[in-house]
């Protein structure tokens, strides 16, 4: 639920999410291998390195494309949530898969030479100036080097112990990652390979993930608020927030800021999970606790803390009623502030709308 | 089922029915279309080439050669003589070993690199691949003389002879640039991969104006890349060179 990191507690959950994480890079791999093999003339047999290395390096981009579409996706449509939630498997994944593209480039065509494997890699190719000859291989080895980061530190050790400010901008690193490894092959193999598939697959990922993400980015700017003349937020009538869930607010400063019913009462609290930044306005109040849709986090929204033994803490807001509309003042109090909520006439708060039905 | 039910939380020991339908049904949708993508960016890769390295270790016999590339002159079992061109087992050539032994009846151990009528030996492991023969070299055997054809001015890619041979495969293009860069900076021939007349890829060894090896260094920015030469198309019996300075070879 919160700070407590340990080894994986697994459910049947996560091993379903592994197993499927594992039958989908195995499929890709036996696929691609079987169906090269079948496809060269008998007499042009690719050398058995050359076909690893384009099947694994293949493969961690198409992964790392996926895992870059998860977060807007869940944005959208609460059935991916449950793709978000360890994520960081997919991620440490991806970084193994690309691990062995690495290494086998490295042995093959960098190895058994005059000059060792790593200075080959960053010398052999000296067209720095270029941009058709440019050396592809460093945009590899930064994406390589970035994803090493990203899987060494996605232990919760490392997001306690770092801070998640700074835990959550190395992991941002990851859409860096991912344009190297765009000009990495952009620069590389795509030079080589004239069939339209390839620059086809390319342009889809890079388009899919670059519209997903301003699609995000648009549904959040729409819920940028304007201040009242006292510099309070309106956050709309209290009975359009579900009973159990939140508004967001966007503020023209600062962090968003859930806004959640729990029957009679209305709270607010930041909308960033100390996780991992998850978007907490898009969970829900379970046993009386603001509980974070990305991993469980849980927050007492009526002081930002989390329930003991646990220890964190996010920023609370004042709220405040009138007219049937709830209004928020976007100065929040320091994290762990206790706050009044809102409370709602009985005879109102009997007019909710009914429990949505799955 | 009621909407708590149906709120995902990961630790959970259950998932809400319609999360697991979905996963379930996401799971092997993408699994399909890892099958699907894979088999579509296997079928379409470019022929590799249809070079072939017999990786055992043989013995051979004839005379050694260390200019302008290292060559072993030997007779086939039809009697026909063939120029076997030759490297050490990794990225290098073995042109210091070879000058001790220029011109003289030689057997040697090596792993035979072949393609479309291109032969290369690759020595084996250690010092001992090479030790002089007890016959005399034969004159048919010795190195062909230069001889000069014509000029021209040809479009195409510098690679390193021992992968396109069969070392490699594919043995061209950006993905191997370095691979052929370290090869050539290590001693194995560097060769222009062109398209003669009709059309077909041959490879051409590169030689400076004089007819002798190039230094290295100056060629290596240019592998792998498109390239234009200028130069004299030279043939030693059943070995095309082409002859020009660095200064005639140009990007296109």
């Amino acid at each position: 639920m919160s700070e407590g990191y340990g080894a994986v507690g697994w459910n049947g959950f996560k091993r379903r999410y592994d197993l499927s994480i594992a039958g989908g890079a195995i499929t890709y791999l036996v696929v691609f291998v079987a169906v090269t093999l079948l496809t060269r003339p008998a007499d042009q047999p690719m050398a058995e390195l050359q076909l690893l290395i384009r099947a694994f390096g293949s493969l961690s981009f198409l992964m790392l494309t996926l895992i870059l579409c998860i977060g807007p996706l869940a944005r959208f449509s609460p059935r991916f949530k449950p793709m978000l939630y360890n994520r960081r498997h997919l991620g440490v994944t991806t970084f193994f898969i690309a691990l062995v593209h690495a290494i086998a480039v490295l042995i093959w065509y960098h190895g058994f030479g005059v000059i060792d494997p790593i200075t080959s890699l960053f010398v052999s190719n000296p067209r720095y100036d270029s941009i058709a000859g440019f050396p592809f291989e460093s945009l590899g080895a930064l994406a390589l080097a970035i994803l090493f980061l990203m899987a060494a530190t996605s232990h919760d050790f490392w997001n306690a112990n770092l801070g998640p400010a700074l835990w959550k901008a190395l992991h941002m690193g990851v859409y860096l990652a991912y344009a190297a490894l765009v000009g990495h092959v952009a620069l590389g193999v795509i030079q080589f390979e004239k069939d339209p598939l390839y620059v086809t697959a390319l342009g889809a990922s890079v388009v899919t993930v670059t519209a997903l993400h301003l699609a995000g980015a648009f549904a959040s700017a729409q819920g940028k608020r304007s201040p009242a003349a006292d510099g309070w937020l309106d956050a709309g009538p209290a009975l359009e927030i579900p009973d159990t869930r939140a508004v967001i607010l966007t503020p023209p400063e600062g962090e968003r800021i859930a806004v959640f019913r729990d029957g009679l009462q209305v709270m607010a609290v930041s909308n960033v999970c100390r996780h991992q930044g998850g978007p907490l306005g898009e969970g829900r109040i379970l046993d009386g606790c603001v509980t974070c849709p990305w991993h469980g986090f849980q927050y007492d929204p009526a002081n930002g803390r989390s329930p003991p033994p646990f220890n964190e803490r996010i920023a609370t807001y004042q709220t405040r009623s009138a007219d049937g509309r709830i209004w928020v003042n976007p100065q929040g109090n320091p994290p762990g502030t206790p706050v009044a909520p809102t409370l709602l006439p009985a005879a109102k708060a009997d007019q909710q709308p009914p429990e949505r039905q799955p | 089922m009621s909407d708590d039910n149906d709120y995902f939380i990961g630790y959970a020991a259950e998932t809400p029915a319609r999360d697991r339908r979905f996963m379930l049904r996401l799971g092997l949708s993408l699994t399909l279309g890892c099958g699907a993508l894979g088999a579509g960016l296997a079928a379409f890769q470019r022929q590799p080439g249809n070079g072939t390295w017999d990786v055992e270790d043989r013995q051979w016999q004839g005379v050694v050669h260390a200019d302008p590339f290292p060559m072993l002159r030997t007779r086939d079992v039809d009697g026909t003589v063939r120029s076997l061109w030759l490297v050490c087992p990794f990225k290098c050539g073995v042109r210091t070993i070879v000058s001790a032994y220029d011109g003289q009846a030689v057997t040697l151990r090596g792993s035979l690199i072949a393609r479309d009528g291109f032969y290369m030996l690759a020595a084996a492991e250690g010092s001992d691949w090479i030790a002089p023969a007890s016959s005399t070299a034969e004159p048919a055997l010795g190195l062909p003389a230069a001889e000069s054809l014509e000029r021209v001015t040809l479009v195409g890619e510098i690679l390193d002879m021992k992968c396109f041979a069969g070392a490699m495969r594919p043995s061209t293009g950006k993905p191997h640039k370095a691979c052929a860069s370290l090869c050539i900076r290590g001693g194995v021939p560097p060769a222009l991969f062109a398209r003669d007349r009709r059309g077909a890829y041959r490879p051409l060894l590169l030689v400076d104006e004089n007819g002798e090896a190039h230094s290295p260094e100056p060629l290596l920015p240019l592998v792998a890349d498109p390239v234009r030469i200028e130069g004299q198309l030279l043939r030693r019996k059943d070995t095309l060179f082409l002859s020009s300075p660095i200064a005639d070879i140009r990007r296109t």
